[in-house]
């Protein structure tokens, strides 16, 4: 009985079985562990794609994205809103006192609700020459007079506007993101240290870092340094005054629009501080594109507050796109009821001079925010696409269908002609099929 | 770069584990001169000091050194050997592992030496001078003297043993070492410094990446001029972006850091993480063998993909196909042949035992109509069977006393792996044995015995008596052992086997049980040779005769028959037939191959049936299978015509004519009788005595047999026989004692005297040996052939070994047309010119080309030869190389790896000789058998057996090619799509250069966001279950032909990420006209699912570090993560994107699929899953007899249902569906259950296989469906009877 089969009768006679071998046997096994993790059999779910399968995806999609589309712009149509070009208004518009002209219809755009009540008083323009003054009276620490144009913009609201009503400016052409100009600040300068000029030199802020000063010869950092907040949009908006309809009583109101709180993020006004330079503003130097508020430089008395500037701050939160608006002041209280309006514009940049152009956008928001009806569009031609997909499969699958698997389109079935005949074609280099 | 390191500390410590084995070293003397002539160690032994054998390390063996080695042990150096103790100083070693021959050869101390040194004291009084040659690389010669005390002899192979090989049935020898380390001639012919393996893929992706700098190249420069223009157009103009412009060389060098992301860096890092996990899920169960307790181990990970794109494989023979064990399967005598299965019915017998014990009276016949289930349940119940089977192990010779249910049983339980479908023959060797213990006095029973005798007697092997009271041999060749084994089993029993006799014991008599003793002196051995081919012994019986005993090859015995002409012609006429059949088989093969054209064998068909069966509206229960089922049957039937080759004898009916008549009818009438008769009438009817004394008869079917055998892969051997009259010996005698005394061409003068005795036989019989392929061998090549992948032989061995492994492997066909290009018949070249012609005009079905080490050194030596030689190996089927050395091994590997420079090639083998082909290879694969470890050690993977490497490429090799294919294309697509948004994004931002996603995000992108999906796509793909690429080998060419990743998918890949880059960045512009920029920061990421990102960093950015281009503090949560409408841009981005890919996806699935799609699709379905899954299972019982009878299961049974619907079916539908609906199954057919259902003609036929004695359980079972059908075994006999009149 020693030996079971006359299979191990030779081995041990003939072959050697390695000694160190069996030594091995005895200990443990070398058996890998058997789990479904390491022997790859975890379960799993293997979809197949096949037009016949996607079917029903498809038009669920459909099915889902329509309507949904549809809300968005349904959504997107309860958006009121007016668009007022107003970029060549110091050019074009009559000078006071000539009586304000109609704008030209390109300029506007508008979308209301209430179409009945739609009146043919198109939005008009004019402006008139006026000095302003920023800061104190004092013109040693204020502006003193800086002549500007002021230009009014004349429109109608057809339809109630529920608050909160938002006032964006909207420019085109406008590349807060380039390269440059997107890195073009400082952020500790901004968030209220005082940096030093050598420091200012050598940051993100070129090429608009510091000056010479003509006096003392020193490097002066600008305050604040850099391109971007150079370039803040500096035009001022005041209010809509709702004006006298005609043949009523009432006086003229202004629908005032509260332009220093809630317009930037909450996030945004962290980031600004109030600046160490208060000790002695001597050692900064003011932006080129500043100077006209501040022509005497910073004082105590008369400098820029970035902590409470919101409108800076959201000037500062860069577009993305070279066509972006941002919100300058908003109401969120009162309604915006029918009537003919008046916004005077103080006129400060020059967008014509780089071939933009810049507008105020009136404007309602619903949940899904302001206008927009690319969006629903885009979920509207989806879904649309989806179900003409959809029937496109399903009709081909009914014209030709195509069995599950079939093998008859197996590579190696198509090729066996040639294969047949030089059995290695590939070795060959022939490549007949590759 | 670490993993590489750990490799090297891997193969390190492998290497300390040789080096530290030990050996025995003669401590006694300090070999002195050593340096003085550095090109003959010349060295002289002195003695100095007390001597005694120390244990030395084989690191520390030095030439010079004298080694004293045991019995199986390795020899740890090339040595001169100088004594042993084996009978006439002759040592014993095997070589397999240095040259691939399986016979062990003896090697022979220098007389004069092995004299001095019999004692350590002998050999430190032995002086002596040892010259040797260069250490050099050939293995076949060596040169060298040796003088001692004056007297000079030469050293030849004969005396020297080579390190590599194995000390064999020689209890002690002592050799003198001569080289050492390096200068072993088997490290001589190893690789010196192999090249460093490299996936083939990473050349593509190489290339991928070039080009992609080259694109972020242009994509920059495109963008600077573009700046340019712009910055004139609009900067310019600007008042607001004053001195903003940004110089070119600036511009150029953001632009080229901005895109720069586009190259993946993170590839080459990521794919060493994926490897790492792909190793770690490749420790497959499967893929480990209990009896060895060897699991697959990876040396390295470098080239994991490789394993799926294999299309040559060189196999070394001994250790990896075969497990170099011989069985004794067949033998020819008097007309007769008869299987010998005793091993198999044992193991049978002994799955038996274990079954029975767990389902005892489980199969209780049921039903009417299994009254022959019944009888044989009963009979074998009833029966002693179990108790004498177990005797049968015991005693050799219990065969004799076994019950008569023992043969009642089955068909044989052993089918030849080269032709599986092939009907054995019914009669046993116990039959044998019983019919001449039944009839002693009858002229066969005579033959057969002196035949018995024949074996007993004509061999060199010695026994031993073991402690437990068996017999054990020591045999030169594992051949002999075979046959002397083979001599036990059937009763002739060596027992002794003194200097000049030898003893034997063999039932006779008239009682069997009686046991008689002779003992033959043996007067002469003529040794066998491999130019002789045979060997000779010459024994005087107890009874005075002398007789001369020859065994060797066909070609060898034949022409020295007595009747050598009518053996020559009856020859020729069993070669026309059996040429007749190959060429029908190989004309099938051909029509196959070209049948395989699309539609038109076998989905027409169906698709008509699936039709008709609308038509005829019978509704079906289930839906969902009755659509499938045309599917399914269809897929059935390819397959199985993939997974069985041609084979002729099918179908018999075809061929008969061609069979020779006689015996196949006589296997049929025996097979049938012995069922339905009782068998003592059967054994009268076994032998007819007149066929036994028709010398022509004998001879024809004789040869018939070994025709047959052979094509069955059994190496046969023909036994002659000659009485002598004493005259003529003592004359003969004379001369050969001259002859073996000469000094001078004593080899030579040995052969002519052979020569002249050996001539005028008597044929005794044919035996036939089964060289035991391992397990699977046979399946494994079919499969690995399937998927496309050559299979090369490279061995050491003799060519005729060779070609029988060959055809048992399946490596060559039955029909496959052999082409044996030898260098001594002279037209090599012509030879080959046409064989190349032939094949490229396509008239060969199958070819293999043989070639030996010899004419292959000689085709190396020549261009022109060497130019054709390689034109054609590349084209033929299959390439068989014998007689190789390892350095010619590793050169044809090198020769096709360069020449066939698209193809990846594997080399497997598992001895010192293998290691070079193995470094060679793309692949190296090392069978850590029972050979040692050597060439697992060098190996990049080892596994334990050769069918190991059908899952370890097809399931393994495949599934990491596709995985790393996946995630290398998908890794690119990750990028390209994300940073080609950027790129696009330029045109709004005035090509400054401004990215679009804020700087941190951007650059963990690559390393937070996205490198898990494609690393886990890269571990954890897989496109197709283990058991279907198993099941359909040919998925496995979408590796060879590099579909997993190349150029053309890449651009497609591209193609889409650069769609959907557009789309991603068009629904952004749509978000932006309304929103700012950090809503597109935040959505970006979000892409990559990453909202974790987002809110981590709202979280964790501090308002002092300020951001205020991308102003993210809070972002997500409190401002565009409230705003409604930044999802839903979201979900319209990501829906579109989806969409997108899912529809170009399925389009393309639908209309131009892959492989893969179809069985994909084709897995999901139940049966079709189980179908495959049969097809493995059925693969590894059919090797496995021993669990075949618990293995048949559910599977079955489903079978037998699906049969029987077949049968219950109305036959309205007949005519097309017929052939659509034929379920076949390849369990049955390899199980050698013939099984056809059709629904018209065809019966359905079982044979019992196992069941005969394993399975009550299932037997039952098949006897109902046998009786069901009605098939009968009855119209068989009758055939027979007519059959046997017509003969009359």
């Amino acid at each position: 009985m020693a030996d079971p089969t006359p299979g191990m009768v030779h081995e041990d006679s003939i072959d050697s079985q390695d000694p160190r071998h069996q030594e091995e046997k005895k200990t443990k096994s070398r058996r890998p562990a058997n789990t479904a993790f390491r022997q790859q059999r975890l379960k799993a779910w293997q979809p197949i794609l096949t037009p016949k399968t996607v079917l029903p995806l498809f038009f669920a999609i459909g099915i889902i994205f329509a309507p949904i589309g549809g809300g968005l712009l349904y959504a997107s149509a309860q958006v009121q809103e007016i668009i007022l070009d107003y970029s060549n208004c110091f050019l074009d518009a009559p000078e006071f006192p000539a009586s304000p002209a109609t704008m030209p219809s390109n300029l506007v755009t508008s979308h209301f609700n209430n179409k009945n009540n739609a009146q043919d008083d198109a939005p008009t323009w004019s402006r008139r020459a006026i000095n302003v003054t920023y800061g104190p009276d004092d013109p040693l620490v204020g502006s003193g007079n800086v002549p500007t144009w002021r230009c009014t913009l004349e429109f109608s609201i057809p339809a109630n506007m529920t608050p909160p009503v938002l006032f964006y400016y909207h420019l085109t052409n406008f590349y807060q993101n380039h390269r440059r100009y997107a890195k073009s600040f400082n952020t500790a300068q901004l968030s209220g240290t005082a940096v030093s000029a050598y420091d200012v030199h050598n940051s993100d802020c070129t090429p608009l870092t510091t000056v010479t000063d003509p006096v003392t010869k020193k490097e002066k950092p600008y305050y604040p340094c850099g391109l971007a907040p150079n370039s803040v949009f500096n035009d001022t908006f005041y209010s809509p005054v709702l004006l006298n309809v005609k043949g009523a009583d009432a006086d003229n109101t202004t629908y005032v629009m509260q332009n220093t709180s809630n317009i930037s993020w909450e996030s945004d006004k962290k980031l600004y501080g109030e600046s160490k330079y208060s000790s002695n503003w001597s050692q900064v130097a003011v932006p080129p594109n500043w100077l006209l508020r501040y022509p005497n430089g910073y004082s105590d008395a008369w400098h820029p507050d970035l902590v409470n500037d919101e409108q800076f701050q959201v000037w500062m939160r860069l577009a993305g796109l070279p066509t972006f608006s941002k919100l300058t002041q908003r109401n969120d209280t009162a309604t915006m009821i029918v009537g003919r309006y008046s916004v005077d514009i103080d006129h400060h940049f020059n967008v014509t001079e780089y071939g933009g152009t810049k507008s105020i956008i009136i404007s309602t928001r619903t949940v899904m925010g302001g206008k927009n009806p690319f969006l629903g569009i885009a979920y509207v031609v989806v879904g649309g696409i989806c179900i003409v997909l959809g029937a496109l499969f399903t009709v081909t699958h009914l014209i030709k269908p195509r069995k599950l698997g079939d093998h008859t389109y197996l590579s190696w079935n198509n090729e066996a002609p040639s294969s047949a005949t030089h059995a290695s074609g590939r070795d060959l280099g022939v490549e007949g099929h590759a | 770069m670490a993993k590489e390191g750990y490799d090297d500390i891997r193969r390190y410590k492998l290497d300390q584990v040789e080096n530290n084995r030990e050996t025995k070293v003669l401590h006694a003397y300090r070999p002195v001169g050593r340096g003085a002539a550095p090109e003959d160690d010349s060295i002289s032994l002195s003695i100095k000091g007390p001597k005694h054998w120390a244990s030395v390390k084989w690191r520390d063996i030095q030439v010079g050194d004298l080694v004293k080695l045991k019995r199986d042990e390795n020899i740890p150096a090339d040595m001169v050997l100088l004594y042993s103790d084996g009978t006439n100083g002759i040592a014993y070693i095997e070589t397999m592992a240095l040259d691939g021959e399986t016979n062990l050869k003896s090697k022979q101390a220098p007389p004069s030496l092995s004299k001095r040194c019999t004692s350590e004291d002998d050999i430190n009084a032995c002086r002596a001078l040892v010259v040797v040659e260069d250490p050099n690389i050939d293995l076949y010669n060596f040169d060298g003297r040796v003088t001692v005390e004056g007297e000079t002899m030469p050293l030849t192979t004969n005396e020297i043993l080579l390190r590599g090989s194995t000390l064999r049935n020689t209890s002690t020898a002592i050799g003198m070492v001569i080289n050492t380390g390096e200068e072993c001639k088997i490290r001589m012919n190893a690789n010196k410094s192999p090249r460093i393996k490299s996936p083939a893929m990473q050349v593509i992706s190489n290339k991928i990446v070039v080009l992609l700098v080259v694109f972020v190249i242009i994509l920059a420069l495109f963008c600077t001029i573009a700046y340019q223009i712009w910055s004139e157009r609009v900067e310019e103009n600007a008042w607001y972006l004053a001195n903003a412009h940004v110089p070119f060389s600036q511009i150029i060098v953001g632009f080229v850091i901005l895109y720069n992301t586009l190259i993946p860096l993170s590839l080459y890092v990521s794919l060493e993480i994926i490897k790492v996990g792909q190793l770690i899920l490749m420790s497959d169960v499967e893929m480990y063998d209990p009896e060895t307790d060897t699991p697959m181990v990876c040396n390295t990970t470098t080239i994991l993909e490789n394993l799926g794109q294999v299309d040559y494989v060189f196999s070394d023979k001994t250790g990896t196909l075969t497990d170099n064990i011989m069985k004794f399967r067949k033998l020819s005598v008097a007309g007769y042949a008869w299987l010998h299965d005793i091993d198999f019915q044992k193991e049978a017998a002994l799955a038996e035992q274990s079954r029975e014990g767990i389902n005892n009276e489980n199969s209780k016949p049921k039903g009417k109509g299994k009254g022959i289930a019944k009888r044989y349940s009963k009979k074998k119940t009833s029966g002693s069977a179990p108790e004498s089977l177990i005797e049968s192990e015991t005693s050799s010779c219990s065969i004799l006393r076994s019950d008569s249910a023992r043969t009642s049983g089955s068909i044989s339980l052993w089918k030849s792996s080269a032709r599986p479908s092939k009907v054995q023959p019914g009669m046993r060797t116990e039959e044998l044995l019983k019919f001449m213990q039944h009839k002693p006095h009858s002229v066969f029973t005579k033959k057969a015995k002196f035949f018995l005798l024949s074996i007993a007697l004509c061999h060199t092997c010695l026994p031993e008596v073991q402690e437990s009271g068996e017999f054990d041999f020591q045999a030169a060749s594992p051949d002999e052992l075979a046959l002397v084994k083979a001599a036990q089993e059937l009763g002739f029993m060596v027992i002794d086997r003194a200097a000049r006799s030898i003893t034997l014991t063999y039932p006779g008599g008239p009682d069997p049980m009686e046991q008689i003793t002779e003992s033959y002196d043996i007067l002469d051995v003529i040794e066998f040779s491999s130019k002789r081919k045979r060997m000779s012994i010459i024994v005087r019986f107890p009874n005075g005769k002398i007789c001369i005993f020859c065994k060797g090859a066909d070609s060898a015995i034949m022409p020295r028959l007595k009747l050598a002409p009518l053996a020559m012609e009856k020859k020729q006429e069993v070669t026309r037939r059996s040429s007749v059949r190959k060429s029908m088989e190989a004309d099938q093969a051909l029509r196959r191959l070209s049948e395989q054209s699309p539609r038109t064998s076998f989905s027409r068909p169906s698709m008509n049936a699936s039709r008709s069966r609308k038509s005829t509206g019978n509704p079906r229960t289930s839906m969902a299978s009755a659509r499938l089922r045309p599917i399914r049957d269809e897929l059935d039937s390819w397959l199985k015509q993939r997974e069985h080759d041609v084979d002729m004898e099918a179908g018999p009916e075809d061929l008969s004519a061609y069979q020779s008549p006689r015996a196949s009818m006589n296997r049929m009438s025996f097979a049938s009788d012995r069922r339905f008769s009782s068998y003592d009438d059967d054994l009268d009817d076994l032998i007819d005595e007149a066929l036994v004394l028709d010398d022509a008869a004998v001879f024809g079917r004789c040869f018939q047999h070994i025709d047959d055998f052979a094509s069955e892969g059994l190496r046969t051997l023909l036994f002659g026989y000659r009485f002598l009259d004493e005259q003529e010996y003592t004359g003969w005698k004379k001369i050969y004692l001259d002859a073996t005394t000469s000094l001078v061409d004593r080899q030579k003068l040995i052969e002519n005297a052979g020569e002249m005795i050996e001539q005028n036989f008597d044929l005794a019989g044919a035996t036939a040996i089964e060289d035991k392929l391992q397990k699977g061998v046979p399946e494994t090549v079919d499969k690995l052939r399937r998927a496309n992948i050559k299979i090369w032989m490279l061995t050491g061995d003799k060519r005729e070994t060779a070609i029988n492994i060959a055809h048992s492997a399946r490596i060559a066909k039955n029909y496959s047309e052999v082409i044996i290009l030898d260098h001594k018949t002279g037209e090599v070249e012509q030879r080959m010119a046409t064989t190349l012609l032939d094949i490229s005009k396509g008239a060969i079905a199958h070819s293999v080309i043989v070639v030996d080490g010899q004419t292959l050194s000689e085709i190396d030596a020549n261009e022109t030869l060497a130019l054709l030689f390689f034109d054609l190996v590349v084209i033929a089927d299959s390439v068989i190389c014998c007689r190789a050395s390892p350095s010619q091994k590793a050169s044809l590997v090198r020769k096709i790896r360069t020449k066939v420079t698209k193809s990846i090639t594997l080399a497997i083998g598992d001895g010192a000789n293998d290691i070079a082909m193995i470094q060679e290879a793309h692949v190296g694969i090392g069978v850590s058998g029972k050979e040692g470890l050597q060439a697992a050690r060098i190996s990049d993977y080892s596994i334990a057996q050769f069918r190991f490497l059908q899952r370890l490429l097809l399931v393994h090799g495949r599934w990491n090619y596709i995985r790393i294919g996946k995630y290398i294309l998908s890794t690119f697509w990750k990028e390209l799509m994300f940073y080609l948004v950027q790129a696009i994004y330029q045109k709004w931002a005035g090509y400054t250069g401004t990215s679009l996603f804020e700087s941190t995000s951007l650059t963990v992108f690559n390393t937070l966001f996205t490198s898990l999906p494609v690393i886990f796509l890269g571990i954890f793909e897989q496109d197709l279950n283990a058991s279907t690429l198993l099941a359909v080998p040919e998925l496995y060419t979408q590796g060879q032909r590099n579909e997993g990743f190349n150029i053309k998918k890449y651009i497609g890949w591209m193609f889409m990420a650069s769609s959907e880059s557009m789309i991603i960045f068009f629904t952004m512009i749509l978000e932006m006209h309304n929103k700012t920029y950090m809503s597109a920061i935040g959505w970006a990421v979000s892409i990559g699912g990453w909202f974790l990102w987002t809110l981590f960093l709202s979280a964790v950015y501090k308002p002092g570090k300020t951001y205020p281009l991308y102003p993210i503090k809070d972002g997500f949560i409190k401002f565009f993560g409230h705003d409604l409408l930044w999802w839903m841009v979201l979900a319209l981005a990501l829906a579109c994107l989806i969409l997108f890919e899912i529809g170009v996806s399925s389009v393309r699935k639908s209309f131009w699929p892959t492989d893969t799609d179809v069985f994909q699709a084709l897995q999901k379905d139940k049966n079709i899953r189980e179908r495959f899954e049969e097809a493995i299972r059925s693969e590894q019982e059919g090797d496995d007899e021993v669990e075949k009878g618990r293995e048949k299961t559910s599977m079955e049974a489903r079978r037998e249902g699906e049969i029987q619907e077949l049968l219950d079916r109305p036959r309205v539908m007949d005519g097309a569906i017929t052939d659509a609906e034929v379920v076949r199954s390849p369990v049955e057919m390899n199980e050698s259950n013939v099984l056809r259902s059709t629904s018209g003609r065809h019966l359905t036929r079982r044979k019992f296989s196992t069941d005969g004695h394993s399975g009550r359980g299932g037997g039952t079972e098949e006897f109902e469906l046998v009786s069901r059908t009605s098939v009968p075994p009855k119209t068989r006999h009758s055939v027979d009877i007519a059959e046997i009149l017509m003969r009359g």
